[in-house]
């Protein structure tokens, strides 16, 4: 028993190294890039770290700042979780922001806690919903589920693109070059809680039940088991039950990444129109948090804890970023190679467990050892 | 830092360990090769997983033109010495050495190109493409028509359309050997080919591994823990027992006792012991007595899919207390059969009607009260990524807990017991099921089941891959269930395992049941016949 728990802190101490060496790999193959392009490394890097984490209250701001993409993530690990390959993050998070804004401003009333409920519900059920349709998708008539939900991603970014320029548009933007949404209304901005943004409280509240619910309830644990093998998860649950879970997966991950979404409008409090129609930059709306939360989900080992470091980092570097882009000339899609080169660093991350548990066992040749998707 | 450290130390461990072997005074001359009509031998061979020792300083021989077999209950180390001996393992220490040299390979692929072909109990062939594909991917340059005369030549009945996922275990595995037949092997290393043979497949499967030995000098060694399959087809037998080699002898000068006794040490054979006079031995004192009526089952049938077999039209009752034996070799529907009982698989026609009292009249099966062990574990049954204590909660969820919460203090508890109740060999219940051996991963389904309160309990195959010690512990959990009210329903291809625990006995031959008769109106001539498809 000991020996055998011991064994198990010992695999864990190393996932976390593991986690932080891979991380390091990723920002010094960025270090190269930015050589590369004629700066500083090192003088870029400081910029950023002391942009972010250089004060108190620039260490505070970067907190408060990864509410949304701490939410994104939790989105997505469980998604991931239970297999369903969400490459949608992006849409279902824009679709939620402009839902939140849509359904507040038409609301309009004074009461701050009612505007905010009522726009994180729409935010949760129309990312929901968008996220659902690739899970429906999946189960009842076999569509690859990265492929739809990447595909309705698009869609997504065009749908909003099109509602941001007609009936949502800003009338101050009626004549400015950059077409933005109307903002959202100051009731349903989240205030201010001892010290912190509320949106941040919010956050690390979803990071813990979503915790308890994973690994405490029958729900949590039967996600798990459908993720880890659908056909054994179909034979003892019923085959319709297993399905119909597995939608409400990609609905309840659509909407906590709408939710994500909603909050993010506290920070950016409109959405600009993407250019050549619908294409969302990095700097855009999402600031690519649907893509860089896949990253941190599996730098995370899938653990809604480990989301709260893992999302304050990644925030750092974009809005870090964007300082740089604007003192240093270095595009701020540095931010997004650098997740980039984590999910490709940690595509490796099983291998070299393996390689260090098992000492010296080859790594199989015959059994594969990438679970098959399905 | 920590595991650098570990690692660090392993080496030193080996080197000295290699130190330690090369400071020995040198065998005189040349030859290197001890066994005389050797063609790959391991020497003094180690392997370790961290602190286990799976083969501690074993030698063992392959000789051409014979077929040999390395017997050992689960975990003995039967597996990873052959992995060691193809390149798939690095061995710690020790030497291997095939035709005359010494061989050091760095993969199994290496291996394979000097014409060592294993084949494991987990099939290498590439499930979602054809047979037909399949071969044209080892032999680029063949055609069809030699693939169909090569199916010809190993008596093989598959289409070559037909997609490898859907073939059965046994057929996958025939197919593979034919593969490495037809690939000019010089040694071929079977892990446990018998586990997924069917009963009447044996007697051409190994005549034809003999024939092929003895015409091409092809050395063969199996693996197997089925004793009878070791006296009845191999020259030489070799036991493992905890990765040492504890017997070496013709197979001829020995005997099933002597063979029982050096691979479980205790000369017990357990409770069950296999007779040759059918149906007579029932191993214990307190037969199960049939109770009530639980499910009617009527006209059954299920529409061939793909190209997996249908049933045509079964038709039998269960009674708790009474275990139904339905038998019939690999591939004639018999999975189809269960899983359509069990509800995964839609049926095209026929009811099945639940007697319970609980049960409103004629109505269907309730999943939570059915025990089910797959054909296939690994496919249905099982979640290989995680723990065992998480695979015990699979279908035992609802049980253990009556609240919307996971209690898994008591998951912890019933796979404990699971454990030592049929002694599955691992650290403890938070061990992932993927890293057990393969029939240490069957014992953790059938455990799981084992556990469950239902009225009905499937089990297919529940023996594949088990030593002769587990079997025995699984057969008295069987009937003690029978005993205890449970109507179990067994599906198997072994005619031993069938007479000794079935009540009632049911032929199956390509999706047909026969009529599921009492066990005294069978003989064993009259059930091989209708295996067969040749009528009584």
């Amino acid at each position: 028993m000991n020996a055998s728990k011991s064994s198990e802190t010992r695999r864990q101490t190393l996932n976390v190294l593991l986690s932080i060496i891979i991380v390091l790999l990723a920002v010094v193959i960025g270090a190269v890039l930015v050589f590369s392009s004629g700066q500083n490394p090192i003088t870029a890097y400081a910029t950023i770290f002391s942009s972010t984490f250089g004060s108190t209250s620039d260490f505070l701001n970067t907190f408060e700042l990864s509410a949304p993409l701490i939410l994104v993530t939790l989105g997505l690990l469980l998604a991931f979780r239970t297999s369903f390959w969400n490459g949608g993050g992006e849409g279902q998070m824009l679709l939620g922001g402009l839902a939140g804004i849509a359904v507040t401003h038409t609301l309009n009333l004074g009461n701050s806690f009612v505007m905010i409920t009522a726009g994180l519900v729409c935010a949760f059920l129309v990312g929901g919903a968008w996220a659902a349709l690739s899970g429906a998708m999946k189960v009842w008539f076999n569509v690859d589920d990265i492929v739809s939900s990447l595909l309705l991603s698009v869609v997504a970014s065009y749908l909003v693109s099109y509602l941001v320029r007609i009936p949502f548009r800003s009338p101050n933007s009626a004549e400015s070059a950059i077409i933005s949404s109307i903002s959202i209304p100051n009731a349903a901005v989240f205030p201010t809680l001892f010290g912190l943004n509320t949106s941040i409280w919010f956050a690390l509240t979803a990071a813990v039940v979503m915790y308890y619910v994973l690994s405490r309830t029958k729900f949590g644990f039967m996600t798990k088991v459908i993720g880890s093998n659908r056909q054994t998860a179909a034979a003892y649950f019923g085959k319709s039950r297993t399905n119909w879970m597995f939608v409400l997966v990609t609905f309840l991950s659509g909407g906590i990444i709408g939710l994500g979404g909603m909050v993010n409008t506290t920070f950016t409090s409109n959405i600009i129109a993407g250019a050549s129609g619908g294409a969302y930059s990095a700097a855009g709306f999402t600031s690519s948090y649907g893509f860089i939360g896949i990253a941190i989900a599996f730098l995370a080992q899938l653990n809604p804890i480990a989301v709260i470091p893992g999302s304050i980092f990644f925030v750092a570097l974009v809005t870090g970023g964007l300082g740089l882009s604007v003192q240093l000339q270095i595009p701020a899609s540095l931010t997004v190679t650098i997740s980039g080169m984590v999910v490709l660093v940690l595509s490796l991350r099983e291998t070299i467990v393996k390689r260090l548990s098992r000492f010296g066992q080859r790594p199989s040749m015959v059994e594969p050892t990438i679970p098959e998707r399905g | 830092m920590r595991a650098r450290s570990v690692s660090n130390c392993k080496r030193c461990e080996s080197v000295r360990k290699v130190v330690y072997i090369s400071d020995r005074p040198k065998k005189s001359g040349f030859t290197k090769l001890k066994t005389e009509g050797a063609i790959l031998e391991g020497q003094d061979l180690v392997k370790r997983f961290g602190a286990l020792v799976a083969v501690n300083h074993a030698t063992l021989a392959v000789r051409r033109g014979e077929i040999d077999v390395l017997l050992g209950e689960n975990g003995a180390g039967k597996s990873t010495y052959l992995k060691s001996l193809n390149g798939y393992l690095k061995p710690d220490a020790g030497s291997v050495y095939f035709e005359d040299r010494k061989v050091n390979f760095t993969s199994a692929r290496d291996a394979i190109r000097s014409g060592i072909y294993t084949v494991y109990q987990r099939s290498s062939l590439i499930n979602s493409f054809s047979v037909g594909e399949n071969l044209t991917l080892a032999f680029p340059g063949k055609s069809i028509s030699d693939f169909r005369e090569m199916l010809k030549r190993y008596e093989l009945a598959v289409d070559l359309n037909s997609r490898v996922s859907l073939l059965s275990s046994g057929v996958k595995q025939r197919l593979e050997v034919t593969r490495a037949l037809e690939s000019e092997a010089k040694v071929l290393l079977l892990d446990e080919p018998t586990s997924v043979l069917a009963y009447e497949e044996r007697d051409e499967f190994f005549k034809g591994l003999a024939r092929s030995a003895k015409e091409r000098g092809i050395g063969i060694l199996i693996t197997t823990h089925k004793l009878q399959d070791a006296i009845a087809y191999c020259t030489r037998a070799t036991v493992m027992r905890a990765g040492r080699v504890v017997m070496q002898k013709l197979v001829s000068e020995t005997s099933l006792n002597e063979l029982t006794t050096a691979m479980f040490q205790t000369a017990s054979k357990g409770a069950f012991e296999v007779t040759e006079e059918f149906g007579k031995t029932r191993p214990m004192s307190e037969a199960p007595r049939r109770g009530e009526k639980f499910m009617d089952i009527a006209g059954l049938s299920v529409a061939a899919d793909g190209r997996r077999r249908g049933v045509a039209s079964a038709s039998f009752t269960l009674y708790r207390g009474e275990i139904v034996g339905i038998i019939g070799i690999a591939g004639n529907g018999q999975v189809e059969l269960a899983e359509a009982i069990y509800g995964i698989r839609n049926r095209s026609s026929g009811t099945i009607r639940v007697l319970s009292p609980k049960a409103k009249e004629g109505s269907e099966p309730d999943l939570a009260r059915i025990g089910y062990v797959s054909d296939d574990p690994v496919q249905i049954g099982l979640a290989l990524d995680l723990s065992i204590r998480e695979n015990f909660g699979i279908s035992l969820l609802n049980q253990s807990s009556k609240t919307p919460l996971v209690d898994w203090k008591a998951l912890e508890k019933l796979s404990q017991e699971g454990i030592r109740g049929l002694e599955i060999k691992c650290d403890s219940p938070g061990v992932v099921v993927r890293e057990l051996s393969g029939g240490n991963i069957q014992k953790v389904i059938v455990a799981r089941e084992f556990a469950r309160n239902v009225d009905l309990l499937i089990l297919v195959h529940p023996g594949r891959g088990l030593d002769v010690h587990t079997t025995s512990l699984l057969y008295d959990r069987i009937m003690q269930l029978a005993r205890n009210g449970v109507a179990v329903l067994l599906i198997s291809e072994d005619v031993d395992e069938i007479s000794l625990l079935a009540d009632r006995i049911g032929v199956i031959f390509e999706g047909r049941l026969s009529e599921v008769k009492p066990k005294d109106q069978w003989s064993r001539q009259t059930m091989g016949a209708m295996m067969v498809g040749v009528k009584a």
